[in-house]
C-alpha cells in the first residue's frame, strides 16, 4: 500500500512541465511551472523598464534530434506601475497587445503565441516538446550606431563589458507525447 | 478613426489636462453634475451589462472621482487589450454641469504603448539619485525639465539619460527607473547616477587585421568579471605591434579595487613563440650591441595600481621574462635562456568631457621600464615612453591628434625595441623596411580627421637609433572607419611619401578595446 502510494506521489511530482494540447491542426502548450518573469527582469520591469523574451517551441522526433517544427515568438512585457499588473505586446508582423495581467497570466499569454503544424505526424507517433526562453538584451542607450555600425557594436558589446549582464533564459521539456493521446 | 481616439485620449486626456486629476482638484469644491455619460471608442455592448449600467448610473449625480476611477479601472479589466480614461466637458445644461466621455482605443494602436505601458502616463517630475543635479549643464536640466508634464516617451528619456551620462563621463554609470507619482496616473522619472570605478579593467585588445605589407594578425581576449574581479584569457597571433610575430596564450587576473577605489592589483603570465622577418635576421647580421632573436618568451607580470583621482592613477610592478634566444648554430645545444627581467612604472590619465553630439577626450600615458643586473636581468636598460591622444566630436565630424616619443638605453631585449609603420603608426610604410630590428629612438605622431564613416589621415614618424641621423617620414591615407577607430571595424588606404616607388598599403580589420 505504501509502495503504491509513493509510486503515485512519484508520477505526479514527475509530471511533465508541458501541457500540450490539439489547436485544430496545430499543436500548442502550456507551461504551468515556467516562469521567466523573475529575477532581473522582474526588477527591470518594476522600475517601469521593458523586457522582451524571445520563445521558441520545438517538435522533436527524438529527445536528443534536431527539432522537425520550430516556432519562435517574441513578447515585450512592461509593468503598469499604478495598475501593478502586466501588459504584453506578442512582436508579430501584426502586433497584438493586452494588459491587466497577473505574471502567470502574462506568462501563458506569450507561451500561448506558440504553435506548431501537425500535418507531418502520425497519430501514433511519439514525439518530444521542448519550450525554450531567453531574454533578449536591453538596447544599449548611450551607443550611437553608424550605418555600419550596428553589427560590429554588437560585436564589440560581446567582447567588452557592456551587455555581459546575465540574460535569463530556460526550458522545459515533455515527451513522448503521442497525438491520439491528446485527442 | 481609433488612432484619432487613441492619441486623443493620451494626448489631452493624461497629458495635458488629465481628466481625473482634475474631477479631483474640482470635489474639493462644489462637484458639477452629470448631465450625460458618453461611451466612445468600442461598440457599448462591448461591455458587460453591469458596468454599462453603472457608468450609466453616474447621470445626473454629482461627480464622483473615486467612482469614476473604479469605472475606468473595470474597463481595463473586462478589456485588457484596450485602455480607458475619461474627460469632462461643459454641458449646455449650464454652469456646474458636465458631460462625462469615457475615451476607450487600443493598446496595440500606439508604438508607445505597445513597448510599455507606462507610456500612458504623465511625467509629475525628473530627478538625480546619487550626484548633485547642479553637475549638470542648464542644457540638459531643461531638457530634464521638458519632460515634465509631458506624456512619458522612453526615446525621448533615453536621449536625455544619454546626455546626462555624456556630461559625466566615463566614470559615472547613468541608469533610469521610473516610480510611482503622487497622484493617479503621473509618475516620476528617476535618473540614477552610479559611479564607476577609479582604476578601470585594463582590456587586451582584441582584433582582427589584415595589413597588405605584414598579412593577417589577430588577438582575442575572454574576459569573465566577477564584481571588481576580472580574469582574462588571451591568446594571439600578432605582428603588427612588435618586430617579432609572435603567438601564444596568455591568462590574466585583475582587481580593481582592493579594499578601496584607490588601490587595485593586476598578475598576467604569457607564453609567446617568435617568428622572425628574414629582414630582420638580414639586418642584426650588421647591425652591433643589439641582442639576438629568440624562440620564446615567457613572462610573469605582477603590478600595484593606486589611483590618486578617477582620471589619474599610477602603477608600479615588475616584469620577469625568460627567453630562449637564438644561438649561432655553431653553438652547442643551440640555444640558451636568457632572463629579461625589469621593473615598472607607469602613469595614466584618462577625461572626457562635452555633451552628447559635442565631446571631447584626452588620454594620456608615461612608462618606465628598467631591467638591472640586481634584478637577475641579463638585459640592463631603461625605456621610457610617453603618449598623448585627444579626440574632438561634434556631431558626425571626428578629429583626433596622437603622439608618441619612446627612448631606449642599454641594451634591451627585441620586444622592446621601437618601430613604426604598423596598421597604428606611419600607415603606408612597411616597418620591417625602415626598422626591421627595431630602434631605440622614436617620435611619431598622427592627424585624423573623419566625417560619418569617411576618414583621412595624415602619419608622421621617425625611428632611429641613437647616434644616427634622424629622419622623419610621412604618410597620408583615406579610408572607412566604425564609429571610434580604435575600438571599431576599419579599412585604409595609406600612401608613403617618398620620391621612390609608390606602393600604397592596405590594411582591414576591427579592433576592440585595449586601444590607446
Amino acid at each position: 500500500m505504501w509502495v503504491f502510494a509513493l509510486i503515485v506521489i512519484g508520477t505526479t511530482l514527475a509530471a511533465d512541465p508541458l501541457e500540450p494540447r490539439l489547436d485544430g491542426d496545430r499543436i500548442r502548450v502550456s507551461a504551468p511551472s515556467l516562469r521567466f518573469l523573475v529575477e532581473a527582469p522582474l526588477e527591470h520591469l518594476h522600475n517601469g523598464t521593458s523586457v522582451t523574451f524571445t520563445l521558441t517551441l520545438g517538435l522533436r522526433k527524438g529527445p536528443d534530434v534536431p527539432a522537425a517544427e520550430l516556432d519562435t515568438q517574441r513578447c515585450t512585457v512592461s509593468y503598469d506601475l499604478w495598475e501593478e499588473k502586466f501588459a504584453v505586446t506578442h512582436l508579430a508582423p501584426t502586433p497584438s497587445s493586452i494588459s491587466h495581467l497577473s505574471a502567470e497570466a502574462a506568462e501563458a499569454w506569450c507561451v500561448d503565441k506558440l504553435s506548431l503544424p501537425i500535418a507531418r505526424i502520425a497519430n501514433d507517433q511519439p514525439f518530444w516538446l521542448r519550450l525554450e526562453f531567453v531574454e533578449e538584451s536591453m538596447a544599449d542607450e548611450s551607443r550611437d550606431s553608424g550605418p555600419f555600425g550596428l553589427a560590429l557594436g554588437n560585436l564589440i558589446d560581446i567582447f567588452s563589458r557592456r551587455g555581459r549582464e546575465q540574460l535569463l533564459q530556460g526550458r522545459e521539456e515533455s515527451g513522448p507525447v503521442r497525438l491520439k493521446d491528446l485527442q | 478613426m481609433k488612432r484619432l481616439i487613441l492619441a486623443f485620449i493620451l494626448t489631452t486626456v493624461w497629458a495635458a489636462t488629465p481628466a481625473v486629476a482634475k474631477v479631483q482638484a474640482q470635489a474639493t469644491d462644489q462637484p458639477p453634475i452629470v448631465d450625460d455619460v458618453q461611451v466612445t471608442g468600442i461598440d457599448d455592448d462591448r461591455l458587460s451589462p453591469g458596468l454599462r449600467r453603472d457608468i450609466r448610473a453616474l447621470e445626473g449625480s454629482p461627480l464622483d472621482a473615486a467612482a469614476v476611477q473604479e469605472l475606468t479601472d473595470r474597463v481595463g479589466q473586462e478589456l485588457p487589450e484596450y485602455i480607458a480614461a475619461t474627460r469632462q466637458i461643459a454641458s449646455a445644461g449650464g454652469t456646474g454641469r458636465i458631460r462625462l466621455i469615457f475615451l476607450i482605443a487600443r493598446i496595440r494602436d500606439d508604438a508607445a504603448l505597445r513597448d510599455n505601458i507606462n507610456s500612458r502616463y504623465t511625467v509629475e517630475s525628473v530627478e538625480i539619485n546619487g550626484a548633485d543635479e547642479l553637475v549638470l549643464s542648464d542644457a540638459v536640466r531643461s531638457e530634464m525639465d521638458g519632460l515634465v508634464g509631458e506624456r512619458l516617451d522612453q526615446k525621448e528619456a533615453a536621449r536625455v539619460r544619454s546626455r546626462i551620462a555624456a556630461e559625466l563621463g566615463p566614470r559615472q554609470r547613468v541608469s533610469r527607473r521610473i516610480r510611482r507619482g503622487t497622484v493617479r496616473d503621473k509618475i516620476r522619472l528617476i535618473f540614477e547616477i552610479e559611479r564607476e570605478l577609479w582604476i578601470p579593467f585594463r582590456e587586451l585588445p582584441s582584433f582582427f587585421l589584415y595589413h597588405s605589407k605584414q598579412h593577417f594578425s589577430a588577438a582575442l581576449e575572454a574576459p569573465i568579471e566577477v564584481g571588481h574581479n576580472r580574469v582574462s584569457l588571451y591568446g594571439a597571433y600578432n605582428a603588427d605591434e612588435l618586430i617579432e610575430r609572435f603567438s601564444g596564450l596568455g591568462i590574466a587576473y585583475q582587481n580593481v579595487r582592493v579594499g578601496t577605489d584607490r588601490l587595485g592589483v593586476r598578475v598576467a603570465f604569457t607564453g609567446y613563440r617568435q617568428k622572425w622577418e628574414s629582414a630582420t635576421r638580414l639586418a642584426l647580421e650588421e647591425a652591433e650591441g643589439v641582442p639576438g632573436t629568440y624562440r620564446s618568451r615567457l613572462s610573469f607580470e605582477a603590478s600595484v595600481t593606486v589611483a590618486i583621482t578617477p582620471e589619474l592613477n599610477f602603477s608600479i610592478g615588475t616584469s620577469i621574462s625568460e627567453l630562449d634566444s637564438e644561438m649561432p648554430p655553431e653553438t652547442p645545444g643551440g640555444s640558451v635562456f636568457e632572463s629579461a627581467n625589469a621593473g615598472l612604472a607607469s602613469l595614466n590619465f584618462e577625461s572626457r568631457w562635452g555633451e552628447r553630439g559635442f565631446r571631447q577626450s584626452f588620454k594620456g600615458e608615461y612608462s618606465a621600464r628598467a631591467g638591472a643586473g640586481n634584478i637577475a636581468s641579463d638585459f640592463v636598460y631603461s625605456r621610457h615612453v610617453g603618449r598623448a591622444r585627444y579626440t574632438f566630436r561634434r556631431d558626425k565630424n571626428r578629429f583626433a591628434a596622437q603622439f608618441r616619443a619612446g627612448r631606449l638605453e642599454g641594451t634591451a631585449p627585441l620586444f622592446e625595441r621601437f618601430s613604426v609603420g604598423d596598421s597604428r603608426t606611419l600607415r603606408g610604410w612597411n616597418k620591417f623596411d625602415l626598422t626591421p630590428y627595431g630602434t631605440d629612438r622614436v617620435v611619431n605622431g598622427s592627424l585624423e580627421y573623419g566625417y560619418s564613416v569617411f576618414q583621412i589621415f595624415y602619419d608622421t614618424g621617425a625611428a632611429w637609433n641613437s647616434g644616427e641621423e634622424v629622419r622623419a617620414r610621412h604618410s597620408v591615407g583615406f579610408g572607412l572607419h566604425g564609429d571610434d577607430p580604435d575600438d571599431d571595424w576599419f579599412i585604409t588606404l595609406a600612401f608613403p611619401l617618398k620620391s621612390s616607388a609608390f606602393s600604397p598599403v592596405l590594411s582591414i580589420g576591427v579592433r576592440i578595446g585595449g586601444g590607446f
